[in-house]
């Protein structure tokens, strides 16, 4: 959970209403019985950032296989996957790219998220905001 | 003697278990919510486009996509 208390904080001190965050939440641990508590997901509750509830691990599994097809940008090192699930894990989308049928090749990817927050923040720091947002 | 104790016995234990589904019940599917934003949104393979839509709809700007566990 220390994952979504860093991009929380990451989201109060960086600007920029074109911005969108996106949490999956997914099953991972022998606790994870049930969706996040309302107490978790306040961690983060910027207007920026939409909770999601994968229970399948579909976002998992789509992004698995973007890592080993080795179409994931070329930055980042490796994030955390687990018995083929990847978790605790950050993905940055440059603008302009879209999800068509599969999962989308990120910009940047690693994990686990405290450790790489701060390379997560440098970039969103420099990106430029797009016109007219 | 003992009849009476065992019912008492087997009436605490059942309520104790209903209260235990109960409490697992609320956790499971109560609606989860983060102040003043939208409910968490269930995905499964059927509306995994709620997820897709919301991301192409931001293509404008930077999109971070994280991967949690929720414990």
């Amino acid at each position: 959970m220390g994952g979504a208390s860093a991009i929380g904080d990451v989201l109060r001190r960086t600007p920029g209403g074109s911005l969108r965050v996106f949490l999956v939440w997914e099953p991972v641990l022998a606790t994870d019985l049930s969706p996040p508590l309302p107490s978790v997901l306040a961690r983060v509750a910027d207007p920026r950032a939409r909770h999601f509830w994968d229970r399948g691990r579909l976002v998992s599994a789509g992004l698995l296989r973007v890592l080993e097809a080795g179409r994931a940008g070329g930055e980042g090192a490796d994030p955390p996957e687990q018995d083929g699930i990847v978790w605790d894990t950050v993905a940055v989308y440059p603008p302009g790219v879209v999800w068509g049928d599969a999962v989308p090749a990120p910009g940047y990817v690693d994990g686990p998220v405290v450790r790489v927050i701060e390379e997560v923040a440098r970039r969103l720091a420099s990106t430029p905001e797009a016109p007219g947002r | 003697m003992t009849a009476p104790r065992t019912k008492t016995l087997v009436v605490s234990l059942a309520t104790g278990i209903l209260a235990l589904l109960a409490i697992g019940a609320y956790f499971y599917f109560a609606p989860r919510s983060a102040p003043g934003r939208p409910s968490l949104v269930h995905l499964d393979a059927g509306n995994i486009n709620a997820l897709r839509d919301d991301f192409n709809a931001a293509a404008g700007g930077t999109r971070v996509v994280l991967l949690l566990s929720p414990t």
